[in-house]
């Protein structure tokens, strides 16, 4: 199906009343999960999987990725407004944003966070389009030995790129990867790990740990710190429009940070958060007047607010046409696709073309409603910010538990979920960042099964992996990339005179 | 030293699921056997956790005992609530164990008791009707019902 042919077909697809209700409820929640300080994409898709249950599967991934793209909208009101970043992704935002509040200019900030995500959201799904159709016929020539390499690939720049340091990356890979050969084995059908326990044959689910590492560490951190009261700044519609010289001030910061956001979402790693870090450092770099960064600059609220956004549709490129997760939102939707029978990767396009041109499509739709509720209605969203903290905190732990055990009505589940939320406390007390275990968990059985297929077909012989083009590429990055870093650095180390 | 004990923690974990791992074939007449990825992994986390431990990070200060009990008491009483909720939930039913986390939730807040208990209630009421009720997903009720 040609590019054309395939929008069209997601259109008539997307504009059923049953996928506009669909995506109008994604973004709407995606929004609300953003301003929500607390609960990021992750915890947020996790905790609404079980309202998709009985949806059919375009309709509930159109809804699930709605949530996805909408949270990074969301989560500029409430770093604006009250300094406090909805999720990662706007820490840079919340810089210059509550500056501009400060200074009684709160609504020209989050209008032109809403018009440069807008922009940038629409610039991504074009992204998509053309890199995903194109890497999904080319990655019909793959086989077990470049998925191997690929995934491998994933996790050393995932690594590379964590907040955490090397050891402690690897460490936590590691863990994901002891984490993800629980269960029987999917060639031999030998049980490993187990330890007795007849539901942990079936292996340990995606949904549990995410919720646990998430949403339930974040209502024990929630729980440290005590009751907060917000003081939130008042926005009326009027006040929203920004004067000439913000607007001019901001247009290349949203065209640069959409760019730059989209090449770093294809980047296996935190890409929404390093996106909006890099656009201000190069906003900054940029400007004729960087002093003014940090104390209201308009291009430090537009430059990350569009590279978090674009970085959320480049993150789904591999999702869609590999059928890979680079980050734990992505994973989350990648489950959701398995959950509701579609299977993921190069043949999806062709297999599941309502599913996938579908969710393209209504990218486009959900854009224009996020514009449509992140301005008018920004009221609404923060008179939410209003809800008090504890009680929030106590119902995200109520809808993890409904979503846990609704998964497969499994009291293992819920375990799994108190004992990772432990777990994902300690890491946070640690500052360790959960992602890189997250990603090891979705990577480990493709690595695994391809490693064996791969040995199997080379008759044991390491070198065939090198044999291979696609492989052997994907090799020279991953060992620059390395050289790159590990030359970073010895310049930190190096005392400067 | 926290960070040396993350290590060491990754290590020893490292080490029993080594120990597991033997337990396993490492090849079939498929091939590699299911034993093979384990032992690497096993490699991997005893490297990674030992080397973690031996030159761990800087950390920030941990405060004195008094204030680190006392931010600890609050998760504490959630994760306890949590673990009863575990223990609970399919003979108490959704309804019950609900209300329960909940209001040891928000007590963990220090909220007042009527407020926990109206707030826990009307949530899991609410979210049972529109959970179980509405979107006919199964959430048990518990034996204590007709």
């Amino acid at each position: 199906m040609e590019i054309a042919q395939g929008l069209l077909h997601g259109f008539s697809v997307a504009l059923t009343a049953e996928n506009m209700l669909a995506c109008f409820l994604g973004v709407a929640l995606g929004s609300l999960v953003g301003v929500l300080p607390g609960i990021g994409p992750n915890a947020g898709m996790a905790l609404l999987i079980p309202l998709t249950f009985t949806m059919p599967p375009t309709a509930a991934i159109i809804m699930l990725a709605g949530i996805y793209y909408g949270s990074m909208y969301g989560g500029s009101t409430s770093a604006i407004l009250l300094n406090v970043p909805g999720e990662a992704a706007s820490v840079m935002t919340a810089v210059d944003g509550y500056q501009l509040a400060k200074q009684g200019r709160p609504g020209p900030a989050l209008a032109i966070a809403a018009i440069g995500s807008f922009v940038a959201g629409t610039i991504g799904i074009v992204g998509i389009v053309l890199l995903g159709t194109w890497l999904a016929e080319f990655a019909l020539r793959f086989g077990p030995p470049e998925y191997f390499v690929l995934a491998m690939a994933g996790l050393i720049f995932l690594c590379g790129l964590s907040h955490n340091s090397l050891r402690v990356a690897f460490a936590m890979v590691a863990i994901g990867l002891a984490i993800s050969t629980v269960g029987i084995d999917p060639i031999t059908g030998t049980q490993r790990f187990t330890l007795g326990f007849t539901g942990l044959a079936q292996g340990i689910d995606l949904v549990p740990v995410i919720m646990g590492l998430y949403g339930i560490a974040e209502t024990l951190s929630m729980a440290e710190q005590g009751l907060k009261k917000a003081r939130i700044t008042k926005v009326r519609l009027r006040d929203l429009v920004p004067s000439w010289l913000e607007t001019k001030l901001s247009f290349w910061p949203v065209i640069r940070g959409s760019f730059l956001g989209f090449l770093i979402g294809l980047i296996p790693g935190p890409a929404t958060v390093l996106s909006s870090f890099l656009s201000y450092r190069l906003e900054k770099r940029l400007s004729r007047t960087p002093e003014r960064f940090g104390h209201g600059a308009i291009e430090g609220v537009a430059g990350p607010e569009s590279a978090n956004n674009s970085a959320t549709a480049g993150a789904m490129v591999p999702m869609f046409s590999l059928g890979i997760a680079f980050s734990p939102a992505t994973a989350m939707l990648l489950a959701a696709l398995v959950i509701h029978g579609v299977q993921p990767g190069p043949l999806m396009i062709m297999q599941s073309p309502d599913v996938f041109w579908g969710v393209i499509a209504s990218m486009y739709i959900g854009n224009v409603l996020l514009l449509l509720l992140n301005l008018p209605l920004v009221h609404v969203f923060v008179s939410i910010l209003k809800l008090p903290q504890h009680v929030l905190a106590a119902l995200i732990i109520l809808l993890c538990l409904i979503g846990v055990f609704t998964l497969n009505n499994s009291m293992l589940d819920i375990w799994i979920m108190v004992a990772m939320g432990g777990v994902g406390y300690l890491l946070r007390k640690l500052k360790i960042d959960p992602s890189p275990l997250v990603i090891a968990l979705v990577l480990g059985p493709m690595i695994e099964k391809t490693l064996r297929q791969s040995l199997f077909l080379a008759a044991g012989d390491w070198a065939y992996l090198l044999n291979r083009p696609v492989s052997i590429t994907i090799i020279a990055i991953v060992a620059a990339f390395l050289a790159l870093n590990f030359l970073l650095r010895m310049k930190q180390h190096i005392p400067k005179e | 030293m926290r960070a040396a004990g993350f290590g060491l923690s990754v290590a020893v974990l490292g080490v029993a699921y080594f120990a597991l791992a033997l337990g396993l074939p490492m090849q079939t007449l498929n091939g590699p056997g299911p034993g093979v990825f384990p032992m690497a992994v096993a490699g991997i986390l005893v490297l990674a956790g030992a080397l973690a431990a031996w030159k761990p990070e800087a950390q920030p200060d941990a405060g004195d005992e008094d204030s680190v009990a006392e931010s600890l008491l609050g998760p504490g009483i959630v994760f306890a609530a949590l673990v009863i909720f575990c223990l609970i939930f399919q003979r108490a039913g959704y309804i019950l164990s609900g209300i329960f986390v909940m209001t040891a939730a928000l007590k963990a807040f220090n909220a007042r008791w009527p407020f926990s208990l109206a707030v826990s209630t009307v949530s899991v009421v609410g979210t049972y009707l529109v959970f179980v009720t509405l979107l006919g997903l199964t959430l048990p009720r518990g034996s204590w019902l007709p």
